[in-house]
Order: structure tokens, then sequence, then C-alpha cells
């Protein structure tokens, strides 16, 4: 970029650093906040003295966390869970937009399947019909309940449907002419070239698989509890507080037992972390991918 | 290839969906009924939808003490699914709606039982099993009075007269009242008082005092922490889920109770103390976490709450100052409006509504059924209650000199403060058992609380012109079901909208204005018609009952007849 | 996305092709007869196909519960139809008194969220991209995204822990009972007393919709970043020769360029508008707030599957789709019109 001197620059960049900066004490500060607690001690946070920084640092809730419980079991299967589902997703997506991304002529049925994918994004049918189909097809209890029937994301479909549209045609052309057939251009052409793009929809899909906890609700039962993922456990405990007081309103139970707040936000905390140590990773992937995908429309 | 090419796509695609449509129509599951073991006796099996109130872990499997005891001695083995209280709902609502509901459920709210039954999923338990000196259900029925049992079938049938699950017992005559902090009471030389000028004034003497607290809180969610204020206004505590009730003195009916004249003076007086700075202002939105703050900054004075929580409250108090001598205790007096007229306490329902509840078919197999009854029979046994609340003789607990039973060592004790549910062993990760969930053996319960609230009900006893509501029986039909659901949740959103708003000053009851925008509001959502509906249902079921009643004397009466 | 190249490619390496298709009869067969041209294309659709007919399609049957009087035990084909010709549960939804202030209430929050959520992504995006220092445009990008991973439960509990107020007067010694953002505004004496947020009506929207931008801000900003930092620099180093300042270029270059974009995102957040979540709602509301607060999603939480109301939570939800279909092909068929930019 060309040095640019001039004063109202030298404002915007005052504006933009002065922004940004506003912007990130904002979004740290009740993450620093969760942290803090989780830290602190109970005394000292029923006295209010947690504002900021931890008070009287007790790391109990974390020795908690990591050692006892349900918390690294589901931790387990929530890595597993977003591994498989990525890839598995990565494969469908890739297959179904790369026929939808090429020439009309080639594809039968190309509009027609355009359309029908788009509508689902809009249209859907609801959660008992959608259980029907998945007890149906035996996925029920099984890991596979998480991860199958939300295979295909139409969002992600189509962000990677217009990469691979803006892959210039004329390397597919040069390539045909070369003599190469359909399988050698996707495999050895258009695949090495969306490198960028799979990471991108790839990180999209291990996200949302990591955030997920309703359908584990929905689909796995407590015979199979050992496949429950962190984001539902998480789910339970920082629901506790409000169940509890829901229960002695109805005056139907009267002791339930309730996580500490240094517990709930622990764990918390401990799902926030692979998250935060995956982004850097697949930033330099990320950040050109979706340009490629989206800039083109 | 070839084959996909000719039909088309599409047509592929209509066969599938068609494919799968039929596929569903058909859906069914098979559950496995019953087996014959190697003594060649029948073991009938049930699914098993229960729910835990925590997270309570329990030891799995069909070879634990529990299921072992069950088989030996009912030939019966449960297969479970439990269900956390907050996913309670979803989950087992799914599975009656997809057609995966278990043999038997558990930890339901009787109007979503009631539901149920009325759209038939649920089966029907005749009452030649829990009438009579041997009814199956005997002693189940048994841990009533028979007045009393009377009652909680009056309560408990749906509209068709049948009972469609076992209520369970509730041992808690009375568990609320007022709490208050003793050592502030006494530093200030203050008396609890007993009528709502008098809390007035005591409060106010207490914020001269104190001017940075707050006076009055309470770890209640959302509308159940302003009950002690219905109380004195003679209003039942569960008017937010009932709405209707029956003055105990007059015997009027009121079909809606937070819109009438009276409504409106509580909610003045509330106001009254809200503006003074006396309530706390977010009580109506507090939970447990944020009540522990306000007890450990000394927020709280004044509380309604249950008489048992005392200690917890001390101990919360002191938390971040051992020093600090707070002490919580309980009043023996209710606080009225009227006190020419009376005052008002809560005496708790005869019944929870915890269930279980049989799912329909289930007596397609007679013998299968009354074993399971058996089952939940000696739940409520003597025998059943010992094993329920003390475990196996020699390993969890012992008898001593006098015959009292004590829990052992090493084991979870409940009536033990300092005993520890997680580090201890318990009957749920030992046995696989579902302690806590029926009716306690005397022994321990009077250990846990129950001296506490006869302490409580004697003091309430003590005093003349003390009242409770009892609760009235309402039995809807499938369509009054729909009808009341619908205009209760709009009203209940309106009321709770204008309470919070009367509450925080946002609209003044005082104003006529206002109060009669809040009527206004409610009748737009139905106010009128659901009066009517409730009024309805009100004169009929008691028709019924005193219809039922009638033939039981007259069926009484022939079985004198007959024997003589 | 990118139809005009798609189109543009079908008429110059295939329009005799075409043509003689046309020819040949009627759409069907002439879809039909490219199965043998694109066979490796065919088989490469066929898992994600199966996926959408199962999963997509094979639901919506299910549909017919919502005119149906469903019983679970007669199975939905089995259970009889509901009455008034099998629209009982629709005319039952629209005789809801409030009816109608929910959806307005759906609309009006999701709008909210559209207004300011997109701007602010694409400002930040914009404001990212300007950042000279790489480090520091890795952290912001960084921190910006993280509110993503907290749950909404958490973030409704801290909400609820920071707007808290006894209302005290500003003359008060000690601010001690008010909530971090109520001790602040105190002590800075904006305000004379504080402000209980959660339970003043007014105050329902902001703070939906600030909580919304706060969690989602930098996730969202992520693609146009993306999409940012892969504009052509000779672009901008030939408008600085034009004399044009960096706020013009982020205009005329920056914005321009990431314009398609922005449209595919703006119509598939407007295909969602009836979709609104019940969860964060759910959280945040008060009864005191329920003018405002009180949302399509929520009421169907509260009403059907909560009571086991299949029949009709599923009729509203199919009253919901209509309504996302229709506006979704009225922004596809505008944003056609004005920029020749479509999702389909």
């Amino acid at each position: 970029m060309v040095k640019d001197t001039s004063v109202s620059s030298v404002i915007l960049d005052i504006v933009i650093y002065v922004v940004l900066i506003l912007l990130m004490i904002v979004t740290l500060y009740p993450i620093i906040y969760i942290l803090s607690v989780s830290l602190s001690s109970q005394a000292a946070y029923e006295a209010g003295e947690v504002v900021l920084w931890p008070v009287g640092i007790n790391l109990e809730a974390y020795k908690e966390v990591l050692t006892g419980g349900t918390v690294p079991m589901s931790f387990l299967q929530a890595v597993i869970n977003t591994l498989l589902y990525t890839v598995i997703s990565l494969f469908m997506t890739t297959t179904l937009a790369y026929p939808l991304s090429r020439s009309k002529d080639r594809v039968p049925f190309h509009g027609f399947i355009t359309k029908l994918v788009v509508f689902t994004m809009f249209f859907t049918a609801g959660m008992i019909p959608m259980y029907l189909i998945v007890q149906k097809v035996g996925l029920l209890n099984t890991r596979w309940a998480l991860i199958i029937p939300v295979a295909i994301t139409t969002y992600n479909l189509v962000v990677m449907r217009s990469f691979f549209e803006s892959v210039p045609v004329e390397l597919e052309e040069a390539a045909f002419i070369d003599g190469a057939n359909e399988i050698t251009i996707f495999a050895k052409i258009i695949l090495p070239l969306s490198k960028a793009a799979l990471a991108t929809v790839g990180l999209f899909y291990a996200v949302s698989q990591w955030n997920q906890w309703f359908n584990a609700m929905l689909y796995l039962s407590d015979r199979v509890s050992e496949l429950y993922p962190l984001q539902y456990i998480i789910r339970q405990i920082i629901m506790e507080n409000q169940i509890a007081a829901e229960a002695a309103a109805a005056g139907e139970l009267t002791q339930v037992q309730t996580s500490t707040v240094q517990l709930k936000y622990a764990t918390l905390f401990v799902s926030i972390v692979p998250m935060l140590c995956v982004y850097p990773f697949i930033q330099k992937y990320f950040v050109k991918g979706v340009m490629v995908g989206s800039v083109k429309g | 290839m070839k084959n996909l090419k000719r039909k088309g796509l599409m047509a592929a695609a209509l066969a599938g969906v068609f494919a799968a449509s039929t596929l569903l129509t058909s859906c069914s599951s098979v559950n496995r009924e019953s087996y014959v073991n190697d003594e060649g006796e029948t073991i009938y099996t049930y699914y098993f939808n229960m729910y835990t109130q925590d997270n309570t872990e329990y030891k799995e499997g069909q070879d634990t003490v529990f299921a072992n005891l069950l088989r030996d001695k009912f030939h019966v083995e449960f297969e479970y699914e439990r269900i956390p209280r907050g996913d309670w709902e979803t989950k087992t609502n799914l599975a009656y709606a997809t057609g995966n509901e278990a043999d038997v459920t558990t930890g339901g709210k009787e109007p979503q039982y009631k539901k149920w039954a009325n759209e038939g999923y649920l089966e029907a338990i005749p009452e030649e099993y829990y009438t009579g000196d041997d009814a199956i259900l005997k002693d189940w029925a048994n841990l009533w009075t028979p007045d009393e049992f009377e009652r909680v079938l009056e309560l408990a049938k749906s509209p068709d007269g049948n009972l469609y699950y076992l209520p369970s017992k509730r041992q808690e005559k009375v568990q609320m009242c007022w709490l208050y902090r003793q050592d502030v009471f006494e530093q200030l030389g203050l008396e609890f008082p007993q009528t709502i000028d008098e809390l007035y004034d005591v409060c106010m003497q207490l914020k001269q005092a104190y001017p940075d607290k707050i006076i009055i809180s309470s770890n209640g969610q959302e509308l159940s922490s302003l009950t002690g204020f219905f109380q004195a206004y003679w209003i039942p505590e569960l008017v937010m889920t009932e709405h209707s009730y029956v003055d105990p003195v007059t015997g009027e009916y009121v079909p809606y109770a937070l819109t009438t004249d009276n409504a409106r003076e509580m909610y003045k007086t509330i106001k009254k103390f809200s503006d003074a700075g006396l309530i706390d202002r977010e009580i109506l939105t507090m939970d447990k976490d944020m009540f522990s703050t306000r007890l450990a900054q000394d927020n709280c004075f004044i509380t309604y709450n249950y008489v048992y929580n005392t200690e917890d409250f001390t101990k919360k108090t002191n938390a971040t100052n051992a020093n600090k001598g707070g002490i919580w205790t309980w009043s023996g007096d209710m606080i009225t409006a009227f006190p020419e007229k009376g005052t008002i306490y809560k005496r708790d329902p005869l019944y929870s509504n915890w269930g279980p509840a049989f799912s329909v078919g289930i007596s397609d197999d007679k013998d299968r059924y009354e074993a399971l009854l058996k089952t939940f029979n000696w739940f409520a046994t003597e025998e059943g209650q010992m094993f329920m609340t003390y475990g196996v003789e020699g390993d969890s607990f012992e008898y001593d000199e006098n015959g009292v039973p004590h829990i052992l060592d090493g084991w979870y004790d409940e009536s033990d403060p300092n005993s520890d549910k997680d580090t201890e062993k318990n009957f749920s990760t030992e046995y696989g058992s579902f302690s806590s969930q029926f009716a306690k053996e005397e022994n321990m319960f009077n250990a846990i609380r129950g001296d506490v609230i006869e302490e409580l009900w004697a003091a309430y006893q003590a005093h003349d012109n003390y009242y409770y509501f009892e609760q009235i029986p309402m039995r809807y039909t499938e369509d009054e079901q729909t009808r009341y659901s619908d205009l209760e949740v709009a009203l209940n959103a309106k009321r709770n909208e204008y309470l919070q708003r009367f509450f925080s000053g946002d609209v003044d009851p005082n104003n006529d204005a206002d109060w009669n925008q809040y009527i206004s509001d409610m009748k737009k959502v139905g106010l009128d018609d659901f009066c009517e509906l409730q009024t309805t249902v009100y004169e009929r079921t008691q028709e019924q009952i005193a219809a039922e009643e009638n033939d039981n004397s007259q069926a009484d009466a022939t079985d004198t007849a007959a024997a003589e | 996305m990118k139809k005009a190249v798609v189109e543009k490619n079908t008429k110059t390496n295939s329009a005799p092709a075409l043509a003689a298709e046309k020819k040949k009869g009627n759409w069907f067969s002439r879809e039909c007869s490219k199965f043998r041209k694109g066979k490796f294309l065919v088989l490469l659709m066929i898992p994600g196909i199966i996926y959408y007919i199962i999963f997509h399609y094979g639901p919506i049957y299910g549909l017919l519960t919502a005119f149906k009087d469903y019983k679970p035990r007669l199975g939905i084909l089995g259970s009889p139809w509901a009455d008034n010709y099998g629209f009982a549960e629709f005319i039952r939804f629209f005789t809801i008194p409030d009816v109608w202030n929910y959806i307005w209430n759906t609309i009006v929050l999701s709008v909210l969220n559209i207004v300011w959520l997109f701007p602010l992504a694409i400002i930040l995006a914009l404001f990212i991209n300007e950042l000279r220092s790489v480090t520091f445009k890795k952290v912001v990008q960084t921190i910006s995204y993280l509110p993503h991973f907290v749950s909404v439960a958490a973030v409704a509990g801290m909400i609820t822990l920071f707007c808290t107020s006894q209302q005290t007067s500003v003359d008060a010694g000690s601010y001690a009972n008010e909530g971090i953002i109520n001790q602040f505004l105190l002590s800075l004496g904006l305000i004379d007393q504080g402000i209980p947020f959660l339970s003043r009506t007014e105050w329902f929207r902001t703070i939906y919709t600030a909580s919304g931008v706060w969690q989602s801000v930098g996730w969202s900003a992520i693609i146009y970043i993306a999409a940012l930092s892969g504009v052509d620099q000779e672009l901008y180093e030939a408008a600085t020769i034009d004399g044009a300042s960096r706020v013009q270029k982020m205009w005329h270059i920056s914005v321009q360029l990431i314009k398609p974009t922005i449209v595919i995102l703006l119509i598939m957040q407007i295909g969602k508008i009836m979709s609104l979540g019940a969860d964060k709602a759910l959280l945040l509301q008060q009864p005191a707030t329920y003018e405002h607060s009180q949302i399509l999603s929520t009421y169907i939480y509260n009403q059907g599957l909560n009571q086991g109301e299949i029949s009709y939570s599923t009729a509203v939800g199919l009253f919901n789709s209509l309504l996302n279909v229709i506006l979704v092909c009225i922004a596809n068929f505008i944003s056609r019109k004005l920029t020749d930019t479509g999702l389909w």
C-alpha cells in the first residue's frame, strides 16, 4: 500500500485505532470477567469483590472440571464429532457444490436442483418429522445422529459453489485439451486450487459442530450419555440454576444440588479454549478462501 | 446408472420421498416385554422414562442390588432413560409424539399428565387396583388417611373420572414461613410483625438503621417471591399457576384472583414498599446465585421462604466474614392485611405429581401390568420405605439399641449436614436405586426436616383464625384444556407484564386510569372467556364429585346390606 | 452466485448444442439427455442429492400434521383431518389475541439485527483492512470473534448481572447495589437514578440487538475481511495517483468490490427474518417487557413442544416458513433488478 501521510489519513488512522481499541475492551471485558470469576474464591465473588481481576485465587473449579465428572469425556466426544463432521461435511459439500458450479448443459436438472437446494434454506419441516427420519434411518442414539442429518449446510454449499465458479474456466479448458478427463480435472486441478475454500468452509462446519447441543438433546438418550458433547453438558450446568428455581417455584422439589458459579464459568472457559487455539492456524487459508468464494457473488 | 438415466433423476427423487414417507407411516417400536429366566420364571421388562432432578449418577445394569431385589420380589426389570429436568418436557413429549414412549414415565406436572390422558397416551388405572383392602395398590393408598385419599383422588382424576397416574405422598404439611435476621432484629429491639402495617413499620426502622441495604428479598424465581404479600391479602400462594380459588372463610368462588379490587389493594401495598426502597427491585427475577450474594452482603433481612433454610442462610450470610454473627430464624407468625378476618398460611398439597404414569397398552398383558403396580405399591410399604431410605441392613445402616435405624459411616446421610454426597457412598451409585423420590421412612424424614415442620405446624395451629386455601379440583375436557391453555398463556403474559410494571413504578395501581388499562388489557386477551370457562369447569367438577360420592355411599350401603 | 459467468459460458461454449436440444422436446427429456455428457458430475452429486432428499425433503411429509388432528398411535396418514377442512390449527393461531404483536416483534428484532449487525460488520472489516500492523490486525480479529463461542445462556447471565439495578438515586452514598453499567452511568452523572434495563420495555430491543452485535460482529466481519484482502492492490494505487483520499478509496473500491457478497448475505438474512430463535429472547425477556419481547418462536416454545401440541406447532412453523420463502423471493427479485446479483 502506498504510504499516505496527509492529515485526513492520520485522522482516519486515529479514528480506526480508537474504535478498534474500544471494541476490544468491550469484547474482552465480559470474557475476562468469566475467567476472573472462575479463578476467584466463592466468598470473594459473593461479596461482590470480583470486578475485573480474580480475587482470592482459587483453582478448585478447574481441578474439578478437568479431573472429575462428565466434562473431560464430553470434551473428547466434541473433538471427535467435530473432526468427523468436518471431514464428512466437506466431502459432501464439495461433491455437490462442484457439479452445481459447472456449466448448465453438462449437468442434468442443474437449475432444478439448485432451486431445490436453496429452498431448504428457508423452508424447514420442523423437529418431529426430522426426528422420525433420523429414527427411521437408524441413527438415534449414535454419534452419527449429530453428524449425518446436518451433513450439508446450504449456506456453506452456496459459498463453496461460488468458489468453484470463480476458478477460471480457461484452466479447465486447457486441461480438457490436454486430454484430462473430468475426474482428473476435479482431483488434480480444482481441489488443489480449493485448499483455501476447504479450510474456510471447514472452519464454518467445525465451529457449528462445536457449538452444537440441541441435536444432542433430541437424538441422544441417557443410555448413551457417554456420547454427550461438551456444549450439551455446559448447557445443563448453566441451566441448572434456573431449573432449580423453577422447580422450587412449582413447589415440587426442595433441594436440588447446583454447581457453583466458579464451576460454571470454568467449564465455559474450557469450551472456548480449543476454538481460540484453532483460529490462528487456519487464519491464513481462511482469509483467501472466503475471498475467492464470495467476492464474485 | 443406466437405469437411473432412463427413469430420470426427478422420478428417483419422488420415489425416494415416497419410500421415506411409506416407511414412516409404519412407525412403531418393538419392545421386548418379558423373558423366561434360567429358573423358568417369567421376568417382565419395562422401559422407564425417569426424570432426574440433578446430576446424580446411577449404577446402571441389571445386576445392581436394587435391580436384583425387584427381580426376585416382583419378577420385573426396568430399563431406564434418565431425563434431566430441563429437557423433560421436550423429551417426553417427543417420545409420545413419535411413538417412542416408555412404559412408565415419571417427573410430570399434573396438567401434563392430564393432557396426555386426554390425548389418549396414558392408561387409566382401574379403580379396583386402589380401593378395597386387598387392592394391589393398598399400601400406596394407605399413605394417606381415607379422607385425605378421597381428596387426592378428587384432585388427581381426569374429567372422565379416571385416575391416570399415581400421585406421590407429600410428607411436608407446611414448609413456608417468614424468615428474618434474628441478630439484626434483636439489636434494634424489633419484634416480628403480624400485620402488613406493622411489617411496613418494621421495615422502615430497619431502613433507617441501614439506609444502604435492601430489606426484603427472596430467592424465588419470577413471581413466587411475592407470595408472602399475596397471602397477606388472602390470595393463595399458587395463584400464579391456578388462577382461581375458594375463600376459606366465606366460601366465595373467585374465577380469576389477580384482577379483583382486593388484588389492587395488594398491588398498592407492594408499590408502597417498593417506593420506600424496602423490597429488592430484582426480586421478580432473582436466582439462587444472586440471592447468595444478597445474603453475603447483608442485603436481605426478611424473606418468605422454606422453614428449614435458616441454617443454610446463616451460613451464606457469614460466608464472607466468619465473625459477622448473622443468624437467620423463622417466625411462626404469618402476616395479614385483614387482622379481623384472620391470617392465611400455606398448607402444602397432600401429594406431589411426580408420577408414575403408565402408557396406554400396558394392561394388554394383565400379569405384566399387575407386576408393575405391585412394584410401585412396594415403595409405599414399610419394607420398601426402609430400603429406599436406609438401604440394606448391615451394609448401609444398622439399628441401635432403641430400634432406631442409623446410616453407617462412609455412606451419605441426608440428615447429617456434614455428610457429602459426592465423596461418600450413596444408594444411587452403589445400589442403582432411585432414592429420595418416594415417601421417606419416618425417622429419616423427621431427622431431615420433619421436626422443624412439626414445630412450624404447631406454631400455626396455636393461632386463632389461621386459615389455608384448599386446592380446588378442576377436570377439563380435551377442548376445554386447549382453550384453557391458549387463554392461560395470553393472560399470564399480560398479568406478569403488569405485575412487574406495577412493581417497578412504570404504571401505578393507585391511578384509576392505569388500573382500568390493566383490566381492559386483560379483557382483550380473554379474561371474560377465561372466567366463564373456569366457572363452568369448577361447577361441573363439583357436581361430578358429588355424584361420585353419592355412588360410593350407595355402593357402601349396598355392601353393608349385603354383608348383613 | 456467479450466474452471469455461467450463463456466458453456456452461450459461448455450447450454444449450438443447446439450440439442438431445445428442438428435441420438453424440458424433462432435454435435461435427461445431459446424463451422458455429465456422467462423472452426476456420480459426484449422488451423495449430496440423497442427503437432501432424505433429510430435507423426507421430513416435509411431516408437514401434513399441521392439517391433521395428529395422534401418534394412528400415524401421520392415519390421523383424522383437523376441523375446518384441515385448517383448525391455523385458525386457532390467528385467533390468538396478541398474534400480530408476536409477528411484529419477530420482524422488528430481526430487522434491527440486520440493520445494525450488517453495517457494523462491514465497517469493522473495512477498518481492519486499513490496519497496517499485521500483529494488531490478527489480535483484533481473534478477539472480536471470541464471543461467538460463548453460549447464549452465559451471555444472558452476564447481561442480567451487568444490568441489575435497585434504582439507586444519583445522590446516594454508594452505588454498590447497582450493576456495573448503572454504576458507570451513575458515577459519570449521566443518569439520575439506576435504570432497571431488563424490566423496561423500551430497553429490550436495544439490549437484544446490542448483545447480538457484541456476540457476532467479529464473526460476521470475517467474510468481508477475507473478501477485502483479495482486492487487487493496483486498484488502490491507481486511485491514489488519481488523488483519491483513503475514505474515498474505502467507499469506491473496497465497498464496491464486496458488494455482491453483501447482497447475497443480505438476501439470505432476509429469508430468515421469521426464523428468529427463541433461546436468547427467552433468556432475556422479563414479564414487564413482553410487549416487545414475545416473539413467534418463544410463543411456539411456550405453547408448542413444551405442551406437546405437535399439530399446532407444526402449523405455526409452516406459516413461518412460507413467510420466509415469500420474503426471500421478494428480496431476490428486487436485488436482481437493482444490482443484477441474486441467490438464484
